[in-house]
């Protein structure tokens, strides 16, 4: 058969699922739905074959199910926001994106939500406030992240999790499609989750590998009040400190506390039209049930950081200031990009509570020793609360796509490097694609042959979003 | 020729370099009426759109093979700006709506767009100086009309008398029934205050549509004859009726038309109500919500004077929509989609209608002629004629001060 009629007979079935106006062959769609953040083109020789909208559970059942059965590549895209090349398909297949599928349903009495795959960060959150509830999953991606993508990727984001947990603490359930094309519900319709084996995990963090997630079910969570403040330091080591004695004296843990380095302060002030600070920054989100407990905790909270000298330590009352710093702080990767007028490469760092003072130290050196890396400047930034950090370079766009590539490689070849050394891993971008070799180092190679067995079990041809177990992208 | 060539690389090179900017972090998605509107698929949003261009210029397939696919998702565009105000907000700044006008200038240069309709309308232009294919002798029938009936001390310019002033009308408010009847209360509120006001005896398109659908240089040939005559006048300002003429005037007139003060004519009533030569008085007992339009508001950042005015009059409520200001929803009229019918699943214009009525509102309000059109036909299709209805503030205005 040819490969056009192959193509022809695809895009028949899949048309015959969601219906004509919901599948396309457009070369510029295709292109679209190949690319993620990292900078590097779309490649040429293996665009997808077509672009599926379904709009249930049921339509992505029988594409996996012809899929499986023709072995034909299937890559599942939320928005295409995933940082370490997830999103990005590495071979010719149907991408289903998942913008169609947008339920969304708050049952009160029963004491928790279900949202489709489609439904929007943002959206989520909104929907939810309305009725006075809080959503535990906070992204930078907000605008657009889906929540399918997040339930798959189980992302911290920047929420810290000794305060809040991750999203799965809150995750009851899904409703999953195998890739043999079975639909299954997992978990509770309870207000706890189960004890003993709960497939939910399976899905719930698993990379999107072992399924596709359609539904989520999570806890509906009452509104909570915030509490706002900033410190800023001369030095990096005051801040460690900081944040390290915010631990070990037992002060309540903020949901948030966010740092820039001087450099990445000074482009996000000036950007949003502030003065750039003396020093490096950290700001934070105390919160509670009560807001005057939540106003009490920030105070303790400077207490603590006054105790490491800052050049100042105040709260913000000030919602338009507190505006500004926080899309400062959610911007940054775009700011930098804007300002310096070149391309990104970003990883993420994570230190343990005990060595954090070397290891905040070691990530602002980060690029030392690290070809071409070390000529650039290391923007820093990150969720300090969480020990995270994300060091960041910025490229000039003139670079060509195999450099780019190279240097991608040799920035998650230092990341795995530094989070081995610490014993941690990434908490925000999954664990596979580019950090394959990292999981190798971490959890060794029986650890990955397991996984390849897990995900034959689910996947025996492995036609769900392969090459993201096999990694790098 | 090589002048031509040299054009188009410019052009290239513009959505090359910010193309490439481009992180695909998709934010602008959520802001895009477009995306809202149509199936879901990401070609039929900002970076979608952006991406298209810049991949068929970045792998030269930009032939007769993509030209209508090419074609449909440019031209698409309502040129809201929304996604360009996420991406200054939050993201890389990319000037998308730029990129856009100059993806369908590569598209004329190279003759492969824009799409039959569009080529009509730029013939019209042309031909006879509007979009609509009207003779340009019947530009101005819409005021003799009025003077049947009024005693108006307007002057012609620029070959009459001098004048303070020149009200440029625009071409959908000189032609259009509906609209025309923008115009002569405009005109009746400038002779209520006695201004000092004249109109353009040989009114032509300002040319910014010509401009929107990628043909500059006639774009240039009419903004020149309109840049001169007002230069000629010898008028200090210039009030227009549409905003999209205002944004041409401000932002894509040559720098000598900045000697002249260029206002929406909401602006300018908010002025001349400021300094008490119109007095709203009489009572308006309705509640009112205003649709921004998008060439007034996010392009201009003029979101203040029209809801002054709406508040000025006595007895209203003015009540907004969900989403309002720099938040505001495209009607879907503008970035030449008002001469061409785009399938959406769900119409931009009905959209904003069901914001309206979740106000409770009894009014629409609006000030731009393209904006009446589309929120009116949305009230008729939707067949909420009985619960709603929708007002140029300048209508608003002349009932207050009458």
């Amino acid at each position: 058969m040819t490969t056009d009629k192959r193509e022809n007979e695809i895009v028949s079935f899949l048309e015959g699922i969601v219906g004509p106006d919901y599948v396309t062959t457009s070369r510029f769609e295709k292109i679209k739905q190949s690319l993620d953040a990292y900078p590097y083109h779309a490649d040429m020789n293996n665009l997808p074959i077509a672009v599926v909208l379904p709009k249930t559970s049921q339509d992505i059942s029988e594409i996996l199910k012809y899929a499986n059965k023709e072995k034909i590549p299937v890559y599942v895209r939320g928005s295409g926001t995933q940082l370490i090349g997830a999103s990005r398909p590495d071979r010719s297949g149907i991408v289903i994106f998942t913008s169609r599928m947008k339920t969304f349903d708050i049952k009160e009495d029963w004491g928790y939500f279900e949202a489709g795959a489609g439904i929007r960060n943002q959206e989520a959150k909104d929907l939810l406030a309305e009725r006075g509830y809080f959503l535990p999953l906070v992204i930078g991606a907000k605008h657009i992240a889906s929540f399918g993508g997040a339930t798959c990727n189980n992302t911290s984001a920047h929420l810290i999790e000794p305060a809040v947990g991750k999203p799965g603490d809150y995750i009851l359930a899904v409703e999953a499609v195998l890739p043999t094309g079975e639909i299954i519900e997992t978990g509770t319709r309870g207000i706890g989750k189960p004890a003993g084996t709960d497939m939910t995990k399976y899905f719930v963090g698993g990379d999107g590998i072992l399924g596709v997630v359609t539904k989520t079910r999570m806890r509906l969570v009452p509104q909570i009040q915030y509490s706002y403040g900033i410190a800023c330091f001369s030095e990096l080591a005051g801040i460690a400190r900081g944040v390290k004695r915010m631990y070990l004296e037992q002060v309540p843990v903020p949901i948030f506390t966010e740092f820039l380095d001087r450099n990445v302060a000074e482009i996000g002030y000036t950007n949003k039209g502030m003065e750039a600070p003396p020093g490096h920054v950290i700001f934070f989100v105390s919160y509670d049930r009560e807001k005057e407990t939540a106003d009490k905790n920030t105070v303790k909270l400077m207490d603590v950081y006054k105790k490491e000298k800052p050049i100042y330590a105040e709260p913000v009352t000030d919602m338009v200031r507190w505006e500004k710093v926080w899309t400062a702080r959610e911007s940054t990767i775009p700011f930098l990009m804007n300002k310096l007028q070149g391309r990104l490469l970003v990883c993420e760092v994570v230190c343990n509570l005990a060595t954090f003072e070397e290891g905040m130290e070691e990530a602002a050196d980060f690029n030392k020793g690290v070809p071409y890396l070390e000529d650039l400047t290391n923007y820093l930034f990150g969720h300090i609360g969480a020990l995270s950090f994300h060091p960041s370079f910025i490229i000039p766009p003139d670079l060509g796509d195999e450099r780019m590539w190279e240097l991608s490689r040799l920035l998650y070849k230092r990341e795995a490097e530094f989070n081995t050394k610490y014993g941690t891993c990434g908490r925000e971008w999954g664990q596979f694609s580019k950090r394959k070799d990292f999981f190798i180092m971490r959890y060794g190679q029986t650890s990955y042959d397991l996984m390849k067995k897990i995900k034959a079990t689910f996947d025996p041809n492995n036609i769900l979003n392969p090459g993201v177990l096999e990694g790098y992208r | 020729m090589e002048e031509q060539d040299k054009w188009i690389e410019t052009l290239e090179g513009e959505i090359k370099e910010w193309g490439i900017k481009c992180i695909n972090c998709n934010f602008c998605y959520t802001a895009c009426p477009l995306f809202q509107s149509m199936k879901g698929f990401l070609i039929n949003g900002p970076s979608g759109l952006l991406q298209s261009i810049y991949y068929a210029l970045h792998w030269d397939f930009l032939g007769k093979e993509v030209k209508d696919e090419i074609i449909n998702i440019l031209y698409s565009c309502t040129t809201c700006s929304s996604c360009v105000i996420r991406c200054r907000d939050v993201s890389a700044g990319i000037p998308v709506v730029d990129l856009v006008e100059c993806g369908r200038k590569i598209l004329v240069e190279k003759a492969l767009g824009p799409g039959t309709l569009h080529k009509e309308v730029l013939e019209f232009l042309f031909q006879s100086g509007n979009p609509y294919g009207k003779p340009a002798e019947k530009r101005l029938d819409w005021l003799k009309e009025l003077e049947k009936e009024n005693k108006l001390t307007y002057k012609l310019l620029p070959d009459g008398d001098k004048a303070e002033t020149l009200l440029y009308i625009g071409c959908t408010a000189s032609y259009e029934e509906d609209l025309q009847n923008v115009a002569r209360t405009i005109v009746l509120l400038l002779e209520k205050m006695k201004a000092d006001y004249g109109i353009l005896k040989k009114e032509n398109c300002c040319g910014h549509p010509a401009r929107q659908l990628g043909e500059e240089g006639l774009f240039m040939e009419l903004s020149e004859k309109v840049h001169d005559a007002a230069l000629k006048s010898g008028v200090k300002q210039v009030v227009t009726v549409s905003p999209h003429c205002y944004h041409s005037f401000k932002t894509e007139y040559p720098e000598s038309f900045k000697k002249l003060k260029v206002q929406h004519y909401t602006e300018y009533f908010f002025d001349q109500i400021e300094k008490g030569a119109l007095t709203p008085s009489k009572k308006i007992k309705k509640t009112i919500t205003f649709h921004d339009p998008c060439y007034l508001g996010k392009r201009n950042e003029v979101y203040d004077a029209p809801r002054a005015i709406i508040s000025k009059i006595p007895g209203v409520k003015l009540v907004e929509m969900k989403d309002n200001k720099v938040n505001s929803l495209c009607c879907g009229g503008g970035g030449g989609r008002m001469y061409v019918e785009v399938e959406e699943v769900t119409r931009l214009s009905h959209l904003r209608l069901e914001q309206a009525l979740a106000t409770g509102t009894e009014i629409i309000a609006t000030a731009c002629p393209w904006c009446y059109t589309q929120m009116k036909d949305a009230i008729k299709v939707t067949d909420q004629e009985d619960r709603i209805e929708v007002k140029d503030i300048s209508e608003l205005l002349l009932m207050s001060v009458s």
